[in-house]
């Protein structure tokens, strides 16, 4: 199960989808969203939360790994999610 | 303000209803069965019901979101197009979904439905929103910032020493090929392009074998809504990917009428997405052209968040376009109108809401994050209303000009009636075309007009006899025409 450790940052990835099965014996590396396929049956788009040492891992396979978000920014991301949960909301007002 | 938990949006959901004027018009419906949960619960929880007004002919509508428990936006969405679309039915205003400016400075929307079209809509329809699908497993994702990755429910641990082994995917335990080693060849059932698991401890683990389908209380809750309510229309909310899809997610969409989920010939030999031998079959033949019907309505959908947020999303048929996974919702809902004797078309969508970088909780606060999403959100939901929508006034046959059209007050509820009398209109042309034909097919009309003058005012208070001709009158001719047609331009 992925949790939200600090050194996970959020990562996509382009793959060969016969590397899935080493791809989900990396450490440190979850996949969040199953394969979606692409336009090159050759490539698959994995999206992954995946510290420094599961993204070197991951392009040693022969992946692409694009860092869409940092360790950092999801770290921020995930406190403020838990920030004030429970608390009574304001109310309804059509925020968006 | 943070995220709504579970507690919060039963909470929310009594305070609509008994704000709502006049009573009635936003009900509160505690699901029967409770939730059994590791640690959390029994829970019981709601869904609401909005609509002013009751009796035959009404559409039905229903939202899905929060089946996934990190998925924590789109309840929180849901909840807020309840309460836009209440005051605006209330206060006979619009429904806006708000201009927004993306990260490069370009603005996109407002998007506008009209105080008219929101009051067709609650007026003639019953807009069912189940807003958190799931409410053990977001409050167990809430719980703790170590859970936050979670996604089946809370069901007890298959393995007592694992805790990955508790849950089960509510998305994967539908009864639809619930069994894919049943469903699928050996090869397909083991392909890692099939989203579904019998490992407990595999997010998307499809429940006990033991248990069967439709094993999980938050499943049969859903059921037992669309048991209790002729759900048409019906969407499943999720994220992330940025896709609006459609059914077949248990396979790919095919033509030949005899490849079926039910058709036990093909148990153990569908392919998947390893080949083109088997695809399921989905209708599209006149009048409904459901297949046809699908594509635009999720290309609507696509263009009006689009219009909202500058998003382009992707569309298609589920697993053509992100994989193949059995026992969902959407297909679940969309395969009733196979099973269920007498059922109307049914439409039955999916999507997911955002993309990588707004993750599973997008933040709250920023404008790009969730504030984009409850958009996206709104402008969807707006879409399928709209697509339900039966016609304000039923179109008149071309040429007759008459308010006495038979059968343009058959199916003037019906969401397949314009599809319908369009094909009986250009049937019509050919005949008005045709020296022979010509004669006889205007004296039949002025025969039909009369009878239609007796008759439209009957069938304008009896839904059943609307139906009765819409079924066995419409619907037939306008499939012998639209083949006549074909054969025609061949």
């Amino acid at each position: 199960m992925p949790n939200a450790e600090p050194a996970y940052a959020v990562v996509e990835m382009l793959c060969d989808p016969a590397l899935l099965a080493q791809l989900k014996a990396i450490s440190n590396l979850e996949i969040q969203v199953r394969p979606i396929r692409t336009p090159d049956p050759s490539v698959i788009r994995i999206s992954a939360l995946a510290d420094d040492a599961a993204q070197t891992a991951a392009r040693a396979l022969g992946c692409t790994v694009t860092v869409v978000k940092s360790a950092e920014a999801y770290r921020k991301q995930i406190e403020e999610a838990y920030r004030g949960l429970g608390e009574e909301p304001t109310p309804p007002d059509g925020s968006n | 303000m943070p995220y709504l938990t579970a507690p919060q949006i039963e909470a929310r959901m009594a305070a609509l209803a008994a704000a709502a004027v006049p009573a009635g018009l936003c009900v509160k419906i505690a699901l029967p069965v409770a939730t059994v949960s590791e640690g959390i619960g029994p829970t019981t929880y709601s869904y609401l019901k909005i609509g002013n007004g009751a009796g035959a002919g009404r559409i039905t509508v229903l939202a899905v979101a929060g089946m996934h428990a990190r998925e924590w936006a789109q309840p929180d969405a849901v909840l807020s197009f309840a309460d836009k679309l209440l005051r605006a039915y209330q206060g006979s205003t619009a429904f806006v979904v708000p201009a927004y400016t993306d990260t490069a400075g370009n603005a996109h929307g407002p998007l506008s439905t009209p105080a008219a079209t929101v009051k067709r809509m609650v007026d003639s329809m019953d807009i069912l929103l189940l807003s958190l699908a799931n409410p053990d497993g977001r409050a167990f994702t809430q719980a703790a910032m170590a859970n936050v990755g979670w996604r089946k429910n809370r069901a007890p641990r298959v393995v007592a020493a694992n805790p990955d082994t508790a849950g089960v995917d509510l998305n994967r335990n539908f009864n639809i090929a619930w069994d894919y080693e049943l469903y699928f060849s050996p090869a397909a059932a083991a392909s890692t392009d099939l989203s579904a698991s019998k490992d407990a401890a595999d997010e998307r683990f499809i429940g006990p074998a033991a248990d069967g389908a439709a094993s999980q209380p938050e499943v049969k809750n859903i059921v037992w809504i669309l048991e209790h309510h002729p759900v048409t229309y019906c969407v499943d909310l999720h994220s992330y990917s940025m896709l609006v899809m459609h059914p077949w997610g248990i396979e790919r969409n095919g033509s030949d009428a005899t490849k079926t989920f039910s058709n036990a010939a093909f148990d153990h030999l569908r392919d998947g997405t390893l080949g083109n031998a088997y695809s399921e079959y989905f209708p599209n033949v006149a009048p409904t052209r459901l297949l046809d019907r699908h594509a635009a309505i999720v290309g609507s959908m696509r263009d009006a968040i689009r219009a909202a947020t500058g998003r382009t999303y992707t569309v298609g048929g589920i697993a053509d376009t992100i994989y193949p996974a059995t026992g969902s919702f959407t297909d679940y809902a969309f395969s009733r109108q196979f099973t269920v004797a007498g059922s109307p078309p049914i439409h039955a969508f999916a999507a997911e809401f955002g993309d990588v970088a707004d993750h599973f909780q997008p933040s709250y606060t920023d404008p790009h994050g969730y504030p984009r999403i409850e958009r996206e959100v709104h402008a969807l939901l707006l879409k399928l209303l709209e697509a339900a929508l039966p016609p304000a006034v039923a179109p008149p046959l071309a040429g007759s000009g008459s308010k006495w059209c038979i059968f343009s007050m058959a199916v003037l509820d019906l969401a397949a009636g314009a599809a319908w009398l369009a094909t009986l209109r250009q049937g019509r042309t050919v005949l008005l075309g045709h020296r022979w034909t010509r004669r006889p097919v205007l004296a039949l009309e002025r025969v039909y007009r009369r009878a239609g003058r007796n008759l439209c005012p009957l069938l304008a208070q009896r839904r059943w006899a609307r139906r009765l001709i819409a079924y066995t009158l419409v619907a037939p001719a306008a499939s012998v025409t639209a083949r006549a047609l074909r054969g025609r331009s061949r």
